[in-house]
């Protein structure tokens, strides 16, 4: 999953509140796992390829298809013909792989179809309380520093003639992690305080429901959306 | 006890638990190149991130700590299955619930409160026993009776407890070495 993408504005055809989007993450792992006739599969995947689509995330969408294509093709041609434990090998590879395609696509999906503010704002409508709404914020606001503050912590350890390799990790995994993690925990907890400063500064303190750039609304197409999605699940339970 | 969490607090809170997610990515992939090390995953995820949840808690001395981390896990876990959310959140009510009664101030109550949160990882395999028996159900209807019971042969409900067991496991490592690092750098260093 590519969390540095997270925040990038993409254009929607027809918007979709991020709140739909996240009860279509529900959906695909509930009706994924629930054993669907290949009817449903079929149609659930067709939804978010439409809505892949409607995001213009084309590449996305290409890889679902043909991922998706290939792996029904080799269950349905190439499965009867096998026989024995390499059929049993080869049907739980790609029948596990099947099922976690379409999931592991759609939160693909929401996280690079939506941006941060615009789940805030989501998050705000459906009265989240601030205790989660902020580390939430700060968490993917964090995730990028830290890949940087993970590139200089290599830079400073190769300075002192250390690195981090496979054979520092199998050989002293303890010490290896006490030289990264050290460094890391005590550059975040500064971090943590200059974060703390400047959103004060900016009134996050204030106590007044803040307001958003980014408007979000339930509109038609989420509640067709949505109860398509619920359906969908509720009847995959009664089945 | 009825403090509330100030913004400074949930600033803190998001930025450790950023990492916690972050080490414990880094490990279940590296880990994950080898099939069967994906399934001791967390045992390595309890060493390694036991020493960013004490400085978290020990930072963060107000109820709500460890139930927030566990809803960004959750959060993080809806990718895989919705059982594996569920059960990260009943861990972080877990070691919420340790945390109080061990008191917050309490640096054995916190390392002791960490086995629960560490048991959180384990979510994500939930998928194996559950996924299993649909698995298995649709599998007897196409292919017949005997190979649905081979399959069930291969992958043992048990396993799961077995994982859990290594993630506390885990967690009883990182807590000896969190307390020699934070002892090392952070309590001299006057941070926590």
């Amino acid at each position: 999953m590519n969390f540095s993408s997270f925040g990038t504005v993409s254009k929607e055809v027809v918007p979709i509140d991020p709140r739909s989007k996240f009860i279509l993450l529900l959906g695909a792992n509930t009706i994924m796992l629930s054993a669907p006739s290949l009817g449903r599969e079929l149609t659930f995947v067709g939804l978010i390829g439409i809505l892949l689509l409607n995001s213009k995330l084309y590449k996305r969408t290409f890889q679902l298809v043909i991922g998706y294509t290939l792996l029904i093709g080799l269950d349905l041609m190439l499965i009867p013909h096998l026989s024995g434990f390499l059929k049993m090998l080869s049907l739980t590879c790609i029948r596990v792989l099947r099922l976690y395609v379409p999931i592991v696509i759609t939160c693909g999906y929401l996280v690079s179809s939506t941006t941060v503010s615009s789940f805030i704002a989501a998050f705000q409508k459906m009265k989240v309380h601030d205790a989660i709404i902020i580390p939430f914020t700060v968490l993917f606001r964090f995730l990028p520093t830290i890949l940087e503050k993970w590139k200089s912590i290599q830079y400073a350890m190769r300075f002192r003639g250390l690195k981090v390799s496979l054979t520092t990790m199998l050989l002293k995994p303890l010490t290896t992690m006490e030289y990264v993690l050290v460094p890391l925990l005590m550059s975040s907890t500064k971090t943590a305080n200059e974060l703390t400063a400047a959103a004060l500064s900016r009134g996050l303190k204030a106590g007044h429901p803040r307001s958003t750039y980014q408007n979000v609304k339930f509109g038609l197409v989420d509640v067709v959306l949505t109860s398509f999605v619920l359906g969908m699940i509720i009847t995959s339970f009664v089945k | 006890m009825k403090e509330k969490l100030s913004v400074k607090d949930l600033i803190n809170i998001g930025i450790f638990s950023a990492i916690y997610i972050v080490v414990m990515m880094a490990i279940v992939t590296a880990m994950g190149t080898i099939p069967i090390f994906y399934l001791v995953a967390p045992f390595f995820v309890g060493i390694g991130c036991a020493s960013v949840y004490m400085l978290m808690a020990m930072r963060v001395r107000k109820p709500g700590v460890a139930l927030i981390l566990s809803i960004m896990l959750a959060l993080l876990f809806t990718s895989m299955n919705w059982m594996a959310s569920l059960f990260a959140i009943f861990c972080g009510l877990v070691a919420e619930w340790i945390l109080n009664t061990a008191g917050r101030q309490n640096e054995a109550g916190i390392r002791k409160s960490f086995l629960a949160m560490s048991c959180a990882t384990t979510g994500p395999y939930l998928g194996i026993v559950f996924m299993k028996q649909t698995f298995i159900d649709s599998t007897a209807l196409y292919y017949g009776q005997e190979y649905a019971v081979k399959l069930d042969a291969l992958t043992p409900t048990w396993i799961v407890f077995a994982i859990a067991g290594l993630a506390v496991l885990g967690a009883l490592v990182g807590n000896k070495f969190a307390k020699r690092v934070l002892g090392k750098h952070f309590k001299k260093a006057g941070i926590v």
